[in-house]
């Protein structure tokens, strides 16, 4: 039962991102905001589908087995292509390295998925979590080196600046989480009744909340939360004084 | 004001050694230049809209466009290329601020 209701509060936060994400990408006409809300669509599937005894749609047909399975590598390619368009068009990019390990990593798991029994993976299908580590990891180098690319600009609000940090903070929570399920399944077949299984799920079910929550804050942003981090923001003091100049006083200035 | 507006009227200024809020004007003169619809208007308010949604490739296109090189030319800069190229990079080095930004 509480598993089930936890199940169904991730799916809802996700799903409520996800449209928020929709929402923004529409408004401000950022087509790669598309990805990230593809990722967290796929990623809400997937939860659907989990394969657990206490969920009634988890691993109860070979089906919805494949469902959850395969909502996994497409969550990540969309997380992949996600951070491509936001912070490497027209850049040099490591993306075919992160395209590479991530085709490698997810025919090794799928190939392996099937060869296990449901709700008990293979060894080998533990690397289907390698990719989520991957990807985060690229992600939380990417929000970084954009975040110090204008950490001095005056003009950029601190809210804007917080949301690079809590893309950070949110792909560390999804590396170390990533790292622990990838532990479990390989070294403990994916249960949680052994000591390192064990431990290795109260590692990564709070990381994987804290996440979640996250990542609602960084995308949902709810107006209070964004006045709240914007509490010490002074504006610079050009303020919008060029916007009455007019094109001929413009032209003259560039001129003298 | 919009924050990418901003960063490339610095980079401008830099790069010309004129002051930034006249450098941003430029930018966005060649914006309105460059828009059908906004050729005409006088409303600032409009145009400040406009911008807050350019993507990245509406800001590479007022950047490549020949409106700003033209205008960088009339001011006497004999290489507005070079310019150019260094607004590109500003603006793909920045580039994630449009999507940090959506609100």
């Amino acid at each position: 039962m509480f598993i089930n209701l936890m199940l169904l509060v991730f799916l809802i936060v996700r799903l409520v991102t996800a449209v928020r994400l929709v929402v923004l990408a529409r408004r401000s006409r950022q087509a790669n905001m598309y990805w990230l809300a593809a990722q967290l669509f796929a990623v809400a599937i997937g939860l659907i589908f989990t394969p657990i005894p206490e969920n009634p749609l988890g691993g109860q047909s070979v089906t919805n087995y494949f469902i959850f399975t395969i909502s996994i590598p497409v969550a990540q390619l969309a997380s992949i292509l996600f951070i491509q368009t936001t912070f490497y068009r027209d850049r040099k990019s490591p993306l075919w390295w992160y395209v590479g390990a991530f085709v490698v990593g997810s025919f090794i798991a799928l190939y392996f998925m099937t060869q296990g029994e449901i709700g008990v993976p293979h060894p080998l299908a533990a690397f289907v979590h390698a990719s989520t580590v991957l990807t985060s990891f690229w992600q939380v180098q990417s929000a970084n080196r954009a975040l110090a690319d204008i950490s001095e600009v005056r003009d950029v609000e601190d809210w804007i600046k917080a949301r690079y940090r809590l893309v950070t903070a949110y792909s560390i929570c999804l590396i170390i989480s990533g790292a622990a399920n990838f532990a479990r399944d390989y070294f403990a077949g994916g249960a949680v009744t052994n000591p390192l299984g064990g431990a290795m799920a109260l590692l990564s079910l709070p990381l994987e909340i804290t996440a979640v929550v996250i990542q609602f804050l960084a995308w949902v942003m709810p107006a209070g939360f964004r006045k709240w981090l914007n509490r010490n923001y002074q504006p610079p003091a050009h303020g919008g004084a060029e916007l009455g100049l007019s094109e001929e006083k413009i032209m003259r200035q560039l001129r003298s | 004001m919009s924050n990418m507006l901003s960063i490339l009227g610095s980079s401008l200024a830099q790069a010309t050694g004129k002051e930034e809020g006249i450098c941003r004007g430029l930018l966005r003169l060649s914006i309105q230049d460059s828009v059908e619809y906004l050729q005409e208007t006088t409303d600032l308010a409009q145009v400040a809209a406009h911008i807050q949604t350019m993507t990245y490739q509406d800001w590479k296109n007022i950047i490549e466009g020949g409106v700003l090189a033209q205008r960088l030319a009339n001011m006497g800069i004999a290489e507005p290329g070079d310019i150019v190229t260094g607004l590109k990079q500003t603006l793909a080095e920045k580039q994630s601020l449009l999507t940090m930004t959506a609100q």
